[in-house]
């Protein structure tokens, strides 16, 4: 079972974010584990800040359970945290 | 949909995926949530409507309380709320927190009203260890007026418990306390080692400077710039 599958509201948040090409998405942390994740962490790397802003308001993605916490990053400060490698984080949004 | 019915129903959500036994979730008028929980007390909470425009002031939780004097709990979502707020809320007998917290505090807490996020623990620890922090006063949902011995001014702090700061999250911190002259961003997460060049060239242009917790402590003591 894939993530979106598992977690119906991932898929309500790559849903909203089609409407803005810029936007990746990446899941990473404690959902991609067996165990029962604390919350479903979600990397967004963005150009525009404005398209992060309204995702954000697409949704009360921080009260669901479990809750989506989402950062969001531009290209040059996952380049610096070289968050997806060392998270081994899964993209979630476009498709590969 | 309401923001009460959206908590409640995440709230089910939230007892079934965390296997917590026997709770059940109903609604008290207008804006209430209650949590029944065999054996403990019930858990009440109060959901403050969100709100991008009005804050959530002294008046309106004041206005809640009497609403709903068996809350616990003031759950925010998505508002920005009064500073003053915080120091009201214990005298009226409630905490002010987020959907996530109430969630927790169903969980975890007989009392929810007395419920503390485990940052806030840590960060209240720290700072009394600095011997020259004398009280922490709550300024927001992480926020903190660190008053200071030695005729040294009071300091108005935000904490953030991320690995890494981004600029977006650091442009989103300061929106959420429009109304703190805030000295500094300190990052409590202990692995924390530094930030990148965006987030630190964001805090220079507001003059918020950002640290990490051990870097904030070691200045404690001194007069702040």
């Amino acid at each position: 079972m894939g993530l979106k599958d598992r977690w119906p509201i991932l898929n309500e948040l790559c849903q909203c974010a089609d409407l803005f090409p810029e936007l990746e998405l990446w899941a990473f942390g404690s959902m991609l584990l067996p165990r029962r994740p604390n919350d479903l962490d979600v990397l967004i790397i963005y150009k525009n800040r404005c398209d992060v802003v309204a995702l954000r308001d697409m949704g009360l993605w921080e009260v669901s359970a479990p809750p989506v916490d989402i950062i969001a990053m531009t290209p040059d400060e996952e380049n610096h945290y070289q968050f997806i490698k060392i998270t081994n984080a899964q993209r979630l949004h476009p498709p590969a | 949909m309401t923001i009460q019915n959206w908590v409640i129903g995440q709230l089910v959500k939230s007892v079934r995926f965390n296997g917590w036994p026997g709770i059940t979730v109903e609604p008290i008028g207008e804006h209430g949530v209650k949590a029944l929980r065999p054996g403990r007390p019930d858990a009440v909470g109060y959901c403050v409507e969100p709100d991008n425009v009005n804050q959530f002031t002294v008046r309106v939780l004041e206005e809640a309380v009497s609403e709903l004097p068996q809350t616990g709990m003031i759950i925010v979502t998505r508002r920005v709320v009064d500073p003053e707020v915080y120091q009201r809320a214990p005298e009226l007998g409630v905490c002010v927190d987020t959907f996530g917290g109430f969630t927790r505090a169903v969980g975890t807490f007989d009392d929810v009203s007395r419920y503390l996020h485990t940052e806030e623990t840590y960060f209240r620890k720290r700072m009394s260890f600095t011997r020259v922090v004398t009280s922490v006063i709550r300024r927001g949902h992480r926020a903190w007026e660190l008053k200071r011995a030695n005729r040294l001014r009071s300091l108005t702090v935000v904490t953030h418990e991320r690995y890494e700061l981004t600029d977006d999250e650091f442009a989103m911190l300061l929106n959420q306390y429009p109304m703190l002259p805030l000295d500094a961003l300190v990052i409590t997460n202990s692995a924390a080692q530094g930030f990148g060049d965006r987030v630190v060239k964001s805090s220079q242009q507001v003059g918020v400077p950002l640290f990490t917790l051990d870097d904030f402590v070691s200045q404690i003591r001194a007069p702040w710039a």
